[in-house]
């Protein structure tokens, strides 16, 4: 047996509240080896669930099991596995990135001559090897964010965060970090949390919707896909039909065309005659979850 | 051994960080000044006579004892204060950054990280001591008094210099890592604790047994004063160490030969328990490092308002459908804006200034107000109008680089104006606050008919704040404004130093100063808005 698969990171009944604001409750969710996709509207509790997942901020109430170990109590149990991403992160303007790199692995607890040609490595691997000796404040914030990513894929993590990483990056360097996920899942835990429905599609081997701090579907994209077959339709209206259309459906597209706006809709059943079932996809999922709940309330 | 070797790079990244910085050359450049003021004799070191009716003072011959003590001595004395202000923003830089929450995730423990931080800290501060101290031997060298002995020299440095900056640079660390100590309010705590502590050093120095003060003033003094003593045995000196700047016309210097400390392992040993004694500080205060936790860290921030939406709580429910039933959104500008458009800008910075204070803090000036009116003008005058001139200072210490501070600069001078308009009306609204904070002293000042008085107030309310934002501006920061105000304030308002005490003396000068301040910070503004 392959030892990366007895990997799994488990919350038990974890809840986070900030001055008497629940910004998560009684979250459970097990994950082993692959991509969770985490998706889940601004504010609903990705980024406190992610920052506990990385030991930064301790819950109110309930544990995260990290294989079998309580790392709420002992982080340290963790950290030297763990390789993290923040959404906004900053570096040191006056270090280049290798220099940077340098004192990433050596607070990671990595040995001189493997982090030297880990950091070669990882240069290589972010298309910066040429930028490695420029400081840090010339970079781009799409240099910025490669060299985030590097240093998260430092210390070669078994459970690797990674928040909104592709935000900044040119398309190719974009498909580049997927390929790049996709290439390391196999061995590890990667909890991707985006905004980008499309970077969640081509990567994820599973996919957690959270909403106002609760854990809304854990399942993978296949299974979602499929129970929302033949809730969506498109069909073509007029301008001026749009905005009474977008009151009575969860419209998820709307496309200009010669002939009117093409429009994509989530419909148990099917909203006119004109109406053709269309083939689902994750963003409809997405939006089919988030917008019903946001409804009942 | 892995332990050494994240202190090492967390120490070496900083201090990279630090030294590249255009900002170090600037200090560089200040610290090499200070060593040739200490060569052309404006900066020194000396004993007094015991009588104060005699104009004498008493120095060492220019050899290298001496020139090193001196030099040493004058280190202590600028870079305790100024050092520890140079080097108290590492941990504050990782969270601004968000450098510190990736840091949060390693294996670090706190008390690595802080220790590495304040290796860092004290390889910034060694520095330049290594500096003056090469600039102790240049002097040895052109003053051709005595040869260059270079154990000597340097042994006060090693001794005494080193030492007191690892404490100082502890310092710097533990009060960055103390939450009601980080901030305006700790720049000032550690203002008066460098103060006093020099003070009572003083005092109390010669008293005990094994360790003497971090300054080094009781270890030369006691040694200097013998040799004074030797040299003239029927004068009265004093054993007390006069070190700064002694430019008094008519006095004589009688010069003495010293050679020097007579270092023992057990002297050296006891002031660099100094540093270890900061490195204590440095270990208990990882007590309430938050280690980047948002939560914590959050503590440190002024409350947001209810209506902000905060990191991590759950999202308001949508009330409205997007796309249907826009709000208005003409007017473009408030009632008061269309009246005139910068009284709507001067509201605003007033309104920034201002909030978000407690309630506490708003009853101290209330105090201090009530107690002007209720007390006889000498008291106000000595005592209450100089603390209401200090109380606001976190206020104050905002202004002009509360743009780059939360990072809204972009927006801020991409708006109508920034030179003309708004920076004006950060500066009215500056002034307009300060004459609230002490308006009962222009109350007391108009009702007794004490019109200089009065006019010293109004320089003051004038200043101040003219001050504060030119100093925010060109540093993009509020220590600058800080610790030049808090000496400004100790010298001049609270010890009465004629010249440059604003508050009684004729405010013309601090008019005019205060005018040129104002020109100044529209020119670094116009150039971060070209920028």
């Amino acid at each position: 047996m392959n030892p990366s698969n007895s990997l799994v990171i488990e919350t038990r009944n974890l809840s986070k509240a900030y001055k008497g604001v629940q910004a998560l409750q009684d979250f459970n969710l097990e994950l082993t080896p692959g991509i969770l996709g985490l998706l889940g509207p601004n504010g609903a509790g990705k980024s406190t669930l992610m920052r506990m997942l990385a030991t930064i901020t301790k819950p109110t109430q309930g544990t995260i099991l990290w294989n079998g170990v309580d790392v709420v109590k002992d982080p340290e149990a963790l950290r030297s596995v763990l390789g993290y991403l923040p959404q906004d992160f900053g570096v040191y303007p006056n270090l280049s990135a290798r220099e940077f790199l340098e004192y990433m692995a050596a607070i990671k607890g990595m040995s001189g001559e493997k982090a030297r040609r880990k950091i070669s490595d990882l240069l290589d691997l972010v298309n910066l090897h040429d930028a490695a000796r420029r400081r840090l404040g010339g970079y781009s914030g799409g240099m910025r964010q490669r060299v985030g990513i590097a240093q998260a894929l430092l210390n070669d993590p078994q459970l690797l965060i990674v928040d909104e990483p592709t935000v900044g990056l040119d398309p190719e360097e974009r498909v580049r970090f997927r390929n790049l996920l996709s290439d390391l899942s196999g061995e590890r835990i990667v909890i991707l949390s985006t905004h980008i429905v499309s970077d969640v599609e081509s990567t994820a081997t599973d996919i957690a919707i959270i909403h106002k701090g609760h854990l809304k579907v854990h399942a993978r994209p296949e299974q979602l896909l499929k129970g929302m077959e033949g809730c969506v339709w498109e069909w073509t209206v007029t301008s001026q039909e749009l905005p009474a259309l977008k009151q009575r459906f969860l419209v998820s597209g709307a496309i200009r065309r010669m002939d009117g706006v093409e429009v994509r809709a989530v419909s148990e059943r099917q909203p006119c005659l004109e109406a053709q079932p269309a083939t689902p996809n994750l963003e409809d999922v997405y939006l089919s979850l988030v917008a019903q709940r946001q409804e009942v309330t | 051994m892995n332990t050494l070797r994240i202190l090492y790079h967390l120490a070496l990244a900083d201090f990279y960080e630090r030294a590249r910085r255009y900002g170090f050359l600037l200090i560089l450049a200040a610290v090499i000044f200070m060593g040739v003021l200490v060569n052309n004799g404006t900066l020194g070191m000396n004993l007094a006579s015991g009588d104060p009716n005699i104009l004498v003072r008493y120095r060492g011959e220019l050899n290298s004892a001496w020139i090193g003590t001196m030099t040493v001595m004058v280190t202590n004395l600028f870079l305790g204060l100024f050092g520890f202000y140079l080097v108290s923003d590492c941990i504050k830089r990782d969270i601004r950054t968000g450098v510190g929450q990736i840091i949060a995730t390693t294996p670090v423990s706190r008390a690595a990280y802080l220790v590495g931080k304040w290796i860092s800290n004290f390889m910034v501060l060694a520095v330049l001591v290594l500096i003056l101290a090469a600039s102790a031997a240049i002097m040895v060298l052109l003053k051709r008094e005595a040869a260059l002995e270079l154990g000597t020299l340097l042994m006060p440095f090693l001794a005494v210099a080193l030492p007191y900056m690892a404490l100082t640079a502890a310092l710097a660390v533990v009060f960055e890592t103390v939450p009601w100590l980080s901030g305006a309010v700790g720049n000032v705590i550690y203002f008066f604790v460098w103060l006093f502590s020099l003070m009572a050093w003083m005092a109390v120095g010669t008293m005990l047994p094994f360790f003497k003060d971090p300054f080094g003033n009781n270890i030369f003094g006691t040694s200097l004063y013998a040799s004074a003593s030797a040299a003239f045995p029927n004068e009265p000196i004093m054993k007390v160490l006069g070190v700064g700047s002694f430019n008094m016309p008519g006095t004589q210097f009688k010069v003495f030969n010293w050679t020097g400390v007579d270092w023992t392992p057990g002297i050296v040993g006891a002031q660099w328990s100094w540093a270890l004694f900061g490195l204590g500080l440095i270990l208990v205060s990882a007590l309430w490092f938050a280690r980047f936790d948002p939560a914590r860290e959050g503590l440190r921030r002024p409350r947001a308002k209810p209506e902000e939406a905060k990191a991590g709580e759950p999202a308001e429910p949508r009330k409205k459908a997007p796309g249907i039933a826009l709000p208005s959104l003409s007017p473009l500008v408030s009632k008061l804006a269309q009246v005139n458009p910068f009284l709507g800008v001067l509201f605003a910075e007033l309104r920034l200034l201002i909030n978000g204070r407690r309630w506490w803090w708003w009853l101290v000036i209330a105090g201090l107000n009530i107690a002007i009116l209720s007390n006889p003008l000498s008291i106000t005058k000595e005592y209450l109008l100089p603390i209401a001139w200090l109380w606001p200072l976190p206020i104050w210490s905002e202004m002009g680089n509360r743009e780059k501070k939360n990072n809204t600069y972009q927006m801020v001078f991409a708006a109508a104006r920034p030179v003309l308009r708004q920076l004006p009306a950060a500066w009215l609204a500056g002034v307009l606050a300060t004459a609230l904070f002490g308006i009962a002293g222009a109350m007391v000042f108009l009702s007794n008919g004490d019109l200089p008085a009065l006019a010293g107030w109004l320089g003051a309310v004038i200043l101040i704040p003219s001050l504060a934002l030119a100093l925010g501006v060109f540093s993009s920061g509020s220590r600058v404004f800080e610790v030049v105000y808090l000496i400004w304030w100790y010298i001049g308002p609270f010890q009465k130093s004629a010249g440059i005490n604003f508050i009684s003396g004729p405010p013309q000068a601090f008019l005019l100063a205060a005018a040129g301040l104002l020109l100044l910070s529209a020119f670094w503004r116009g150039r971060q808005v070209r920028v």
